[in-house]
Parts: structure tokens; sequence; C-alpha cells
């Protein structure tokens, strides 16, 4: 099994009270749809369980600033872009939930 | 916050995925019979938008041709206020004529600022056309399109 990785947050450097800036999130996780190709035709099958990741929340100061739902057709290894209003110094919390229950976490402390 | 699952994700923006199981093997044939709902506002010329659709009406950044439709990025952008009775709730991202056709909703909050959202999807081969429905607490839906061709197929 692969080992259990936490998201990246990368922000600009220079964070100003009032700024709305852009959250980079990405998680490596190796997801699949489980779909292939019906033989020859070219409808598609599920041959196994989907696995991926289905959820992403983002907290700041522990409150929800915005929360993700996917299926199985984002892609692996997601790169995230959201965006978040910065009005005081506080910590921005990431959680990656996939569809087997497994969760991961991170966190990022923005200063003025 | 409740907990969604694909299904309920489907219902929620009012699309349909039909899964048939074939016996009790594991294989199961997959038929996308969606479409989008009818009460969706569209813009009637999205290259003059008039009034209300110049603030509802999503702007989709997409590539014309992607190669490997294992990562195809989509991004969305709106200028839209993010205020506390008057905000984008959430926009999600449907391609209509692809095997898994839901791919993901993100619901912003007020303390989003601004309404704009990226992502990597994964696409079929052929020419898909990628909508965005953004749900605003006071107008309603909208829906943006853009389309784009696809090499490799990435499901």
């Amino acid at each position: 099994m692969a080992r259990k990785t936490s998201p990246k947050i990368k922000l600009v450097k220079r964070i100003k009270k009032g700024d709305v800036i852009e959250v980079q999130v990405s998680q490596k996780f190796e997801s699949k749809t489980g779909l292939g190709l019906f033989p020859d035709s070219e409808e598609f099958l599920r041959k196994e369980p989907a696995v991926y990741l289905n959820e992403m929340k983002a907290y700041y100061n522990g409150k929800v600033i915005g929360s993700m739902s996917m299926s199985s057709a984002v892609s692996a290894n997601p790169r995230i872009s959201f965006p978040l209003q910065v009005d005081e110094p506080g910590t921005l919390k990431v959680v990656f939930t996939s569809n087997t229950g497994e969760t991961f976490e991170s966190t990022k402390d923005i200063k003025f | 916050m409740m907990n969604v699952n694909r299904r309920d994700f489907i219902q929620r923006v009012g699309l349909g995925v039909f899964t048939v199981t074939l016996g009790s093997m594991a294989l199961s044939r997959v038929a996308s019979a969606v479409t989008l709902p009818n009460d969706l506002n569209r813009a009637k010329d999205k290259y003059n938008l008039q009034g209300l659709e110049k603030q509802h009406t999503p702007q989709l950044k997409v590539p014309l041709v992607a190669e490997d439709g294992r990562v195809v990025p989509v991004e969305m952008t709106l200028d839209h206020p993010m205020e506390e009775d008057h905000y984008i709730e959430s926009v999600t991202f449907v391609v209509i004529d692809d095997p898994l056709a839901a791919k993901c909703q993100y619901n912003f909050t007020p303390q989003s600022g601004k309404p704009f959202f990226k992502f990597q999807s994964r696409m079929d081969a052929g020419t898909k056309t990628v909508s965005a429905i953004v749900v605003c607490s006071k107008h309603g839906r909208w829906v943006g399109d853009a389309q784009m061709r696809i090499v490799g197929g990435g499901c």
C-alpha cells in the first residue's frame, strides 16, 4: 500500500488584510474510475470498484470556508485552486476524504 | 456538514446517471443518460452578455485540444459579489456525453471573496462540452459551457 501523504497547500508569499487569495491544494492519491472498455465496442463497463477522493473541505480558523464533492472523474493526484478572502491572520486547514474512508489533512498558517 | 456521496451529488444538480449491473459479475454497463435541468438560466448570446447574464454566466477556461484525457485542466471565473445575502453558493461541472458525466461540485461561502475555481478532470476521447452550473443565492441557477477536444481518453 502506498505511503499516506498529506495535502500540499501553496499560497502567494505576500498577503495583506482583505486580499482574496488563490489557495492551491494538491494531494497524492492514485484514484481509479474502475471503468474499462467493453470488448469489441466503445462502451464502458464497470470492471472494478472505483477508488477516489470524494470530498475536500477547507477551514479557516475552524470555520468551513469551502467544500468540494468529487466523483471518480476528477484526475488522480488532484490539484485544486479555490479562493479565500483573508480578513485576519489564522490557520487554513484542508481535509481530503476518500470513498474508502481514508482522510488526509494539512494546515498552513497565514500571517500579515 | 452533511456527507455527500456521488448519488446525492448528481441528484443535487438535477441529473441522473443510470448504471445497470449485469448479473453477479463485477461488470456493469455504464450508460450516462444525463441531461441538464430545464430550469437553468443561459445567456442568449454568450459573446454579448446583457443585464444579469454578465454577473451570472460562468466563464470557462479549457484547452481547445487536450492530448491527455487523464488530466484536463478546467477553470471557472465569474465577476459576482460575495456578500452574506448575495453570493455564488456553488459551481458544478458536468460533461454530458462523457462516461463519467458528473465531475465535481465546489461550495463557496461569502468568505470565498471571489467565485473562481480550478481543477483537473478525467474525460474520454472526443469532442466534449464542459458545462459549469452556478447557483446564485438570489438569482438561481445559471449555466455556461465551453467546447474542447480530447485526443487520448482518460477514463
